[in-house]
């Protein structure tokens, strides 16, 4: 086993271990504003860790894949989190009230 | 049992639950995100079955635009299914009943005689399927199979596909679209609609009410197009996605891709800009009589390669004919032919969504 294939395994599994807690997370938590907080950070962080051991796979023996997916990361990198700040804001415009606690789940 | 198996049976699962969903949710903007979930799924079904092209429409067309299409026609419409209660009370309809378990129980038993699934010997294997396998490249030099029966083999076909988008798109216009706010309330054009001339102080006051009325998308205090974030991000993102869409077009001979997965993207750039700056903006970059003219010469375009070709002695559509070369002249034509699918696709997602995004 390479040192490349051990990054690879290595950044895959704590993807998989983010994306994770990110479902974990959306059941959890209470109410829209929290579950956002795991739906953005989280689903960019894990997406961004596969896309990372995909780009170590590809490595520079195929320079063209490796290139494209950097280039998907980094459009994840720009449009999740303006996607969850455009949804937050929806839902304030809205007047959804955050949850506090005490409140029923 | 291999992973692949694993995969496919988990994810078609998956299928079978967002179905059920989008069937039993009552609010309807949760039931299009799980439609859009639903289509998203299929993409990767079909990824997994190697079918890179459809898992690329499915996945730009179906979750994407079509959400987009659905959530819009939502503005005009409630967001909830009425619900069971409200209705007379309910009864099972046992005709329909028996009809769905019978047509059902005629399409499994239909099942039964099929091969299985990469089955060498299934009619499908051996037909025509085989020339196109064995000659296709020999032909066209299209390394992408799908495209080349998609534009070549099968061209005739494909044009009618896009003529049936471009009904479409006229079909909205007929049906949705009023008559140009731009050029209406003036009197000169009041007898051209069969109105009354208006006299000036009604003309006034509906322009005012126009002016205080909210925007479509959202009564937010800052309109979208102020706030720096989404501002910022759609103009950088722009170029990108124009150049993508035209890449998916012309390359579809090439990869996966197509005409029309390519205009849905082009499509969307507009979309975009029109959800963050409002449509009024984006109608000024791409006003409507340019949307609708580019519509008919997508399907004009491809119609025009047939008629090309058959000027120069070959049959319609027979690509043979625009170059003394087989394969160039092939390819040629394929990439001709996209174009003309991608013109019209977006033209006519620019025009479906102008005509529901329009404020009620």
């Amino acid at each position: 086993m390479s040192v490349a294939d051990i990054i690879v395994a290595v950044l895959l599994v704590l993807g998989c271990l983010v994306s994770l807690s990110c479902g974990v997370g959306l059941l959890r938590f209470p109410d829209f504003y929290t579950r956002l907080h795991p739906a953005g950070k989280t689903d960019t962080l894990g997406q961004i860790l596969i896309l990372g051991a995909l780009i170590v796979a590809a490595g520079l023996s195929q320079p063209q894949v490796s290139l494209k997916l950097a280039l998907i990361a980094l459009f994840l990198l720009i449009t999740t989190p303006t996607s969850t700040h455009a949804l937050t804001r929806a839902a304030h415009v809205d007047r959804r009230q955050p949850w506090k606690v005490g409140d029923p789940e | 049992m291999t992973l692949q198996l694993v995969i496919d049976i988990s994810l078609l699962a998956l299928v079978v639950v967002t179905a059920v969903a989008v069937v039993r949710l009552r609010n309807l903007f949760a039931a299009t995100i799980v439609l859009g979930i639903y289509s998203l799924l299929m993409a990767v079904t079909w990824v997994n079955m190697n079918a890179m092209d459809v898992a690329f429409t499915e996945a730009a067309v179906g979750a994407g635009i079509s959400s987009i299409l659905l959530i819009a026609a939502l503005l005009h419409t409630g967001s909830k299914e009425k619900s069971a209660a409200d209705t007379p009370r309910a009864r099972v309809n046992w005709e329909a009943l028996l009809t769905v378990l019978l047509t059902g129980a005629a399409l499994i038993y239909g099942t039964l005689d099929m091969h299985g699934v990469g089955d060498p010997q299934a009619p499908v294997q051996t037909g025509v399927a085989k020339h196109y396998v064995d000659n296709g490249y020999d032909e066209t030099h299209s390394p992408n199979m799908v495209t080349s029966v998609l534009a070549s083999y099968r061209g005739f076909d494909t044009m009618f596909e896009t003529a049936v988008i471009f009904t479409a798109g006229l079909g909205m216009i007929l049906l949705l679209r009023k008559p140009d706010t731009a050029t209406l309330p003036g009197p000169a054009n009041a007898e051209r609609f069969g109105l009354d001339p208006p006299n000036s102080d009604t003309h006034q006051s509906s322009r005012t009410t126009r002016a205080k009325a909210p925007p479509p998308l959202g009564a937010d205090p800052q309109p979208m197009s102020e706030q720096v974030v989404l501002r910022r991000v759609s103009t950088l993102l722009m170029p990108f996605i124009v150049v993508f869409g035209i890449y998916v077009i012309t390359h579809g001979e090439i990869g996966a891709g197509g005409g029309f997965q390519g205009g849905v993207i082009v499509a969307s750039a507009f979309i975009l800009y029109a959800l963050v700056f409002g449509l009024p903006k984006a109608q000024a970059h791409v006003p409507r009589s340019l949307s609708d003219a580019l519509g008919a010469i997508g399907v004009l375009i491809y119609a025009g390669v047939g008629v090309v070709c058959m000027l120069r002695g070959h049959e319609f559509l027979g690509y043979n004919a625009l170059g003394s070369d087989a394969p160039h002249a092939q390819a040629l034509g394929m990439t001709l032919v996209e174009l003309g699918v991608g013109v019209t696709v977006a033209a006519v997602m620019i025009t479906i969504f102008s005509e529901i995004a329009e404020e009620a």
